[in-house]
C-alpha cells in the first residue's frame, strides 16, 4: 500500500499544472551568487534604507505620518523599477487606513495611486473625485485624475484638470505635460508638441526627473506624427539626462525600445534591454528584437515569458498584464486570434493610442475587421492625429470592403 | 512645488504598472494518508527584505550566506503556515538542507516540511501568512496533491485560510458520514426525543399502571415501523432543505423540536396519542431532519459531490439514531417487568425528558434564558 500511494504521488506531480521552475539542486560553491538584492546599487541601497524604515514602523504600526512616509519611499521605489513588491510594501503599511471608507486624505491619494497600479481605474476613480470634491485646489488629485482619465482614453474629461494645474502656476512644466498630453490626443497634436517644446525651454529649473518625463512624453507625441528624426532627438536627450542622474526609468527604456523595434533597429533593441529582462515589459522587448534578429536566445526568452504570464494567471492578476499579453501572444506565438480576445479585453480598461494599435494590428491579423468599430468610433470622437494608426484603420476598411 | 513632488512618480506610474512579476512563493503539498510532504519554494529576494540574508551587505546573495540563515528561514517559514486534517492540527517541522530552484524571475528557496496528521483526513484546512504583514500584494500560489486529484488555490491577505476537500468519492462520504453521525450524538434534543418515542414500543402507560409489550417480535415490529417512519420523513426534509428547495426559519424549527421532545415525554406519562404513533412519528422526523440540516448547511456541501455528500450525511443520521434506539430499546425491553427499573429509570427519565423540552421550548420560542446542563 506505501508503494502503491508512492507511486501515484509522483504521477500525481506529473499530471499537476507544474509551477514553472528547475528541479532542485543544492549549490556546492559557498561562494556562489545566486540572487542581486537589486540589480542597480542605487536600488540596493535605497532598498535597505527601506527596510531600515520598516523596522522602526513595525515597532510603532499605527504611526500614521511614518506609514506614510515609508509607504511614499516603498511607492517611489516601485515606480522606478516597475516592480510591484514595493506597492506592495506600502499597501501592507498603509492596510488599518486603507481599510476605512473615508481615509484621511493623504492616505486616500495614497489608496488611489495603489489602485491606479492594480488597474483598479474605477477606484481610483472614485477615491479621486471624493478628494478633489473636497479639496478642489489639490493639485496632486488634479494630476493623477487627469493621468487616469488618459490611461482610459477621456482626455476631454482630463483637461479640466490640466487647466487647474495650469492656473495654480505652481509647476509650469508638470502643467504643460498634462496639457500637451490631452491636447496631442484631440486633434491639436503640432499646437502640443511646440508648446512642450517651449516649456521645455522655459523650465531650466525643473529636476531631471521631470525633464525625463517631459522628454519622453514629447517623443511619443513626435513619434505619433510621423517625425522619427525630432522624437529620437528626444529621446537621445532623455537618455542622457537619465545616464547623468543616475536614475533608472524603465517607461523610458521601453518607449525607446518601442521606437528602435518600429524602426527596424532590433539590433539597437537587443542591447539596450538585455541587462533589464528582469522586467516584464523589457523581456518582451527584448525578445522581440530576438525575434527579428533571429537569435538564438528567443527560446529561452519565450519560455520565461510563458512561466511570467502564466504565474500572473495563477495569482489571479491576468488582467493587468492584457497590453503584454496581447502582444507577446500576436508577435511572439503568433496567435492572432487569442491576441485579438487580448486586445479587446485590455481596450476595456486601457485606451491609450498603444492599446488603440495593438487593437487593430491584431484585427488585422485575425482578420476581423468588425472587432475593431470600437477603436474606429473612439479615434473619430477624439480626433486623434496618429499616422501609423489612421494607415492601419486604414488597411481595416479596404480589407472589409 | 514641494506639493507637486510626486507628480512624475504618478504620471509614470501607469503605463509600466507591473511591469515586474509581483512576489509569489510556490506550495506544493502532497497528502498520503496522515502523513504530508511539503515544497515550499520562496523568492530569495523576499525572504531578504523580509528576514536579511545579505549578511556583508554587498547586495549579492551567496550560497553561504543562506545556508548560515538556514534555521532563520525555516523558523520563519513555519510559523506562518497552518494545516489542519479534518480541524485537527497536523504537526509540520521542515526538513534539513535546502535547495535551490531558478523561476522565472529568479531564484528561490526551496524548504521541504514533513507534516503529520492525527488521521489520515478528507479535509484539509491551510492557513497561510507568509509575507502578508510586508507586501500585501503577495500571494501563495498551492498545489495539493490529496485524494486522487489535484486541487490549486492562492492566498491573499483576505484569502489566508482555505479548505479542500478529498476530491475521492470515498473521502467525502466518510466525511459527511461522520458529520452526520457526530451532529446526532451532540445534539441532546434530538437524543432524548428518541429515547421518549421509542419507549411505548416496549412499555406503554395505562391506566395508572405501565403496559409491557407481549413479546419481543411485536416490540421490534412497533420500532421497526416507528424508525422507517421517522427515518423516510426526516430524510426528505434534511435533503429538501439541504439542496435550498426551502429553508424554515431557525428558531420556528427548534421551537417545533422542543416541542416535540415535551409531547414525547409527556405522552409516556399521560397518554395522548396511542394509535398509529407512526403517524406522529413521521411528523416530528419533518421536523427534525429540517433542524438538522441547519448543521449541514453550517457545513457546507462541496462542489464536486453533492449528492455523494448529502447521502452520506443522512446516512450518518440515520445509524447514529439506530444505534441509540438499538439500545434503548432492549434495554426497556428486558427491564419491562422490574417495578425497580420503571421507579428508578422510566418514570425519571421521561420527566427529565419532558422538563428538558419544556425548557428549551420556553428559551427558543421566547428567548427565556434558561441554563440547562446539556
Amino acid at each position: 500500500m506505501p508503494r502503491t500511494s508512492a507511486v501515484v504521488a509522483a504521477l500525481l506531480l506529473l499530471a499537476a499544472p507544474a509551477f514553472a521552475a528547475s528541479e532542485p539542486y543544492v549549490p556546492t560553491d559557498d561562494g556562489a551568487v545566486l540572487e542581486r538584492v537589486a540589480p542597480r546599487a542605487a536600488e540596493a541601497a535605497a532598498l535597505r534604507a527601506l527596510n531600515a524604515q520598516r523596522r522602526v514602523l513595525a515597532r510603532h504600526p499605527d504611526d500614521l505620518s511614518q506609514a506614510i512616509a515609508y509607504a511614499r519611499k516603498a511607492i517611489e521605489l516601485g515606480r522606478a523599477e516597475a516592480d510591484p513588491r514595493y506597492h506592495g510594501y506600502a499597501e501592507s503599511a498603509l492596510a488599518p487606513w486603507l481599510a476605512l471608507g473615508d481615509p484621511p486624505p493623504t492616505v486616500r491619494l495614497l489608496r488611489a495611486t495603489l489602485r491606479q497600479q492594480r488597474h483598479d481605474f474605477t477606484g481610483a476613480l472614485a477615491d479621486l473625485d471624493a478628494l478633489i470634491g473636497s479639496h478642489p485646489d489639490d493639485l496632486q488629485a488634479r494630476l493623477t485624475r487627469a493621468t487616469v482619465l488618459m490611461v482610459q482614453g477621456r482626455p476631454a474629461e482630463a483637461l479640466a484638470d490640466c487647466n487647474a494645474l495650469l492656473n495654480a502656476r505652481s509647476n509650469l512644466l508638470a502643467a504643460a505635460v498634462c496639457v500637451t498630453s490631452v491636447r496631442s490626443l484631440d486633434g491639436h497634436a503640432a499646437a502640443a508638441t511646440q508648446a512642450l517644446s517651449a516649456a521645455l525651454d522655459e523650465s531650466p529649473a525643473s529636476t531631471p526627473g521631470e525633464r525625463i518625463w517631459a522628454l519622453t512624453a514629447l517623443a511619443e507625441m513626435l513619434t505619433r506624427q510621423g517625425q522619427p528624426a525630432a522624437a529620437e532627438t528626444r529621446f537621445r536627450a532623455a537618455l542622457a539626462l537619465l545616464a547623468a542622474s543616475g536614475e533608472h526609468d524603465p517607461y523610458l527604456l521601453t518607449a525607446w525600445a518601442d521606437f528602435l523595434l518600429a524602426g527596424h533597429r532590433a539590433a539597437e533593441a537587443l542591447a539596450i534591454t538585455r541587462d533589464q529582462t528582469r522586467i516584464d515589459n523589457l523581456l518582451l522587448r527584448h525578445a522581440l528584437a530576438q525575434s527579428a534578429l533571429g537569435d538564438p536566445g528567443l527560446a529561452d526568452s519565450l519560455a520565461q515569458l510563458d512561466a511570467r504570464f502564466t504565474e500572473a494567471g495563477l495569482r489571479g492578476d491576468s488582467a493587468v498584464h492584457l497590453r503584454e499579453e496581447a502582444l507577446f501572444t500576436l508577435k511572439l506565438k503568433r496567435d492572432p486570434a487569442r491576441a485579438l480576445d487580448f486586445a479587446m479585453r485590455n481596450w476595456q480598461s486601457q485606451r491609450e493610442p498603444a492599446d488603440a494599435r495593438l487593437l487593430l494590428e491584431t484585427a488585422l491579423a485575425a482578420q476581423q475587421a468588425a472587432a475593431v468599430q470600437p477603436v474606429l468610433d473612439w479615434m473619430t470622437r477624439t480626433g486623434i492625429e496618429d499616422a501609423e494608426l489612421h494607415a492601419l484603420a486604414a488597411k481595416l476598411k479596404a480589407g472589409s470592403r | 512645488m514641494k506639493r507637486l513632488l510626486l507628480i512624475a512618480l504618478l504620471l509614470g506610474s501607469i503605463g509600466r504598472a507591473q511591469a515586474h512579476k509581483a512576489s509569489d512563493s510556490f506550495l506544493r503539498v502532497t497528502v498520503d494518508a496522515e502523513r504530508i510532504a511539503i515544497r515550499w519554494d520562496i523568492a530569495l529576494r523576499d525572504l531578504d527584505f523580509a528576514i536579511g540574508l545579505d549578511g556583508d551587505a554587498d547586495g549579492a546573495i551567496t550560497w553561504g550566506e543562506v545556508r548560515t540563515e538556514e534555521a532563520a528561514i525555516a523558523a520563519y517559514a513555519e510559523g506562518r503556515l497552518k494545516i489542519a486534517g479534518d480541524t485537527r492540527r497536523c504537526a509540520l517541522a521542515a526538513d534539513p538542507g535546502l535547495a535551490i530552484a531558478e523561476h522565472s524571475d529568479g531564484r528561490y528557496v526551496v524548504l521541504s516540511l514533513d507534516g503529520l496528521c492525527p488521521t489520515a483526513a478528507t479535509r484539509f484546512s491551510i492557513d497561510y501568512a507568509l509575507l502578508f504583514d510586508i507586501d500585501a500584494q503577495h500571494r501563495g500560489l498551492l498545489n495539493l496533491a490529496f485524494g486522487g486529484s489535484v486541487q490549486t488555490g492562492v492566498f491573499a491577505p483576505d484569502r489566508r485560510q482555505q479548505t479542500f476537500e478529498s476530491g475521492r468519492p470515498s473521502g467525502i462520504f466518510r466525511t459527511y458520514f461522520l458529520e452526520g453521525a457526530w451532529h446526532v450524538w451532540k445534539g441532546a434534543d434530538h437524543m432524548l426525543f428518541l429515547a421518549g418515542l421509542f419507549l411505548p414500543a416496549v412499555l406503554r402507560r395505562k391506566k395508572g399502571g405501565w403496559e409491557p409489550a407481549t413479546s419481543l417480535g411485536t416490540a421490534l415490529r412497533d420500532t421497526a415501523a416507528l424508525v422507517t417512519a421517522f427515518t423516510l420523513a426526516h430524510a426528505l426534509t434534511l435533503a429538501l432543505a439541504a439542496s435550498g428547495a426551502f429553508s424554515p426559519p431557525s428558531r420556528v424549527v427548534e421551537s417545533l423540536v422542543a416541542a416535540s421532545v415535551l409531547f414525547a415525554g409527556l405522552n409516556n406519562l399521560l397518554p395522548m396519542v396511542q394509535r398509529r404513533l407512526w403517524l406522529l412519528a413521521g411528523f416530528f422526523g419533518l421536523i427534525h431532519g429540517a433542524a438538522i440540516a441547519g448543521a449541514l448547511l453550517e457545513l457546507g456541501l462541496p462542489v464536486q459531490g453533492r449528492v455523494t455528500a448529502l447521502l452520506a450525511f443522512n446516512i450518518g443520521v440515520e445509524l447514529a439514531q439506530l444505534a441509540l434506539v438499538a439500545v434503548v430499546v432492549p434495554l426497556c425491553f428486558a427491564g419491562r417487568h422490574s417495578a425497580g427499573f420503571r421507579n428508578a429509570v422510566l418514570v425519571p427519565g421521561t420527566l427529565i425528558v419532558a422538563l428538558a423540552g419544556l425548557a428549551w421550548l420556553l428559551q427558543r420560542a421566547l428567548g427565556l434564558p434558561i441554563a440547562l446542563p446539556f
